[in-house]
């Protein structure tokens, strides 16, 4: 593919994420001159619930979220392989699909041994 | 130069057909956007047995118009012990990324903002980025409920990512294509919903999770966390996160129809774009719906219809679906 069909076929999302920045700001501006501005210093604590927060906001955080983007990543990266595969499944036949069943298989054992292993436990 | 030769010659200068597109997709989805909020409370109201908005214009049509002036003559607060760029820029992220998305959404054959050959696997990469400013809002606002609402926002969206992607993969398949134009275009003879039946119950869920609706909204479950990653968020700023959300919901039902219920096809009688508007507008209605009708999951209770029941059924739906094509039982299509 050749520079110009790149650019003629990515110019119009480009042009839509733009134009969808450009209303963002539009939306914000006449905001400017009518809106109240009255900082005071109890309006600035973080809200939560009329008390004095207790700790920094950004601390330690459960590991359980860490646990499932880790198991995330390697589904995804099955599914960008299954795109792949799924372009030309009718051409590769069914040879492509036994060779791609044990491709999923490998993946579906590793699930199988993230459930055992309570991995997908939320508790 | 008549109309026709007009649409031809802008279509075929990239520029000029992206700024053009991108406008009345803009002011499509606002105006839909604002309607939708309309009939989103008008929808609430009948299914709760109450009037809903009643009193700006006719039927409360104008009830959106007021709420803008609300939400622009409001102050603009910026917690000044957050991260004030992150914060500020996490609205903008939202929406141009999700505006980028629909710029492959195809209204008819020849309104589309670009056809490009990855087509599908784009926008689900657009999707994708919508956690990352969700979790900048929360990040940047030095609040914890925020951090805790990004936080869950993200548990969720990788947990319904994964059979989402791979009950697209299974229409993907049957189509061996990856632009939307193709695919709906494979559906000439019957709409993908009667042959993939699972997929659809797969997709239909994930969509509303990756649209955050409830009942899989816990990333701003307003009980517990106050409304969530953007309970910082003010005036317009907070109507730009509310505006990302909705664009999100449109772009799942139009999602569904282009996959699903056949885009533009048509029983005739009215041009292919009115086709795919109003069956996009019902399948926003019908997604709506089950905000109202059906309570909230608990956090664990969503990732586990996420990897313990939608991952297996897709990866079982995609296997099957597998088989029959290699089999070439759906050469037809």
């Amino acid at each position: 593919m050749g520079w110009i069909t790149l650019i003629s076929s990515w110019l119009p999302p480009l042009l839509f994420g733009v134009a969808g920045a450009a209303i963002c700001i539009i939306l914000m501006m006449p905001g400017k001159f009518i809106r109240p501005n009255n900082p005071n210093p109890n309006k600035n604590i973080p809200y939560e619930c009329a008390s004095k927060p207790t700790m920094e906001a950004v601390g330690q955080r459960s590991v359980k979220y860490f646990r499932y983007a880790i198991l995330f990543v390697v589904f995804d990266v099955e599914v960008i392989f299954l795109y792949a595969w799924a372009l030309i499944a009718e051409e590769i036949g069914l040879i492509g699909f036994i060779e791609l069943s044990f491709f999923i298989l490998v993946l579906l054992l590793g699930l199988a041994f993230a459930w055992k292993k309570r991995a997908l436990e939320w508790g | 130069m008549n109309l026709v030769e007009l649409f031809n010659y802008i279509r075929s200068d990239p520029l000029l057909w992206g700024i053009i597109a991108a406008t009345v997709f803009l002011v499509y989805v606002f105006s839909i956007g604002g309607l939708s909020i309309w009939i989103e409370r008008k929808w609430a109201g009948l299914l709760q047995s109450r009037l809903g908005p009643t009193r700006v214009g006719p039927f409360g049509i104008l009830q959106f118009v007021a709420d803008l002036i609300k939400l622009v003559s409001k102050e603009d607060f910026v917690p000044p012990d957050g991260d004030k760029k992150v914060f500020k820029l996490a609205p903008i992220v939202l929406v141009s990324t999700l505006i980028a998305a629909g710029s492959i959404i195809p209204f008819s054959p020849s309104l589309i903002g670009s056809n490009v050959n990855v087509g599908i696997l784009f926008l689900i990469a657009m999707f994708s980025i919508s956690p990352i400013a969700v979790f900048m809002a929360g990040w940047g606002s030095n609040n914890k409920f925020s951090l805790l609402g990004a936080l869950r926002n993200i548990g969720q969206m990788l947990s319904f990512e994964i059979p989402l992607s791979l009950s697209i993969v299974a229409v993907v398949v049957m189509v061996g294509s990856l632009r939307i134009k193709e695919i709906v275009q494979a559906q000439d003879q019957i709409w993908f919903f009667a042959l993939q039946p699972l997929g659809f119950v797969v997709f239909l869920l994930a969509i509303h999770a990756e649209a955050g609706r409830t009942p899989f909204d816990m990333q701003e479950s307003e009980q517990e966390l106050m409304g969530g990653w953007n309970v910082e968020y003010s005036g317009m700023r907070f109507g730009l996160t509310m505006v990302g959300e909705y664009i999100h919901l449109i772009l799942g039902s139009m999602l569904v129809v282009l996959l699903y219920f056949g885009g533009w096809k048509s029983f005739g009688f009215l041009p292919p774009v009115i086709w795919f508007i109003i069956k996009t507008n019902i399948a926003l209605v019908i997604l709506m719906w089950s905000r109202w009708a059906i309570p909230r999951f608990r956090i664990d209770q969503i990732i586990d219809i996420g990897w313990k029941y939608l991952l297996p059924l897709s990866i079982l739906n995609l296997l099957i679906t597998g088989a029959l094509v290699s089999m070439g039982w759906f050469s037809w299509i």
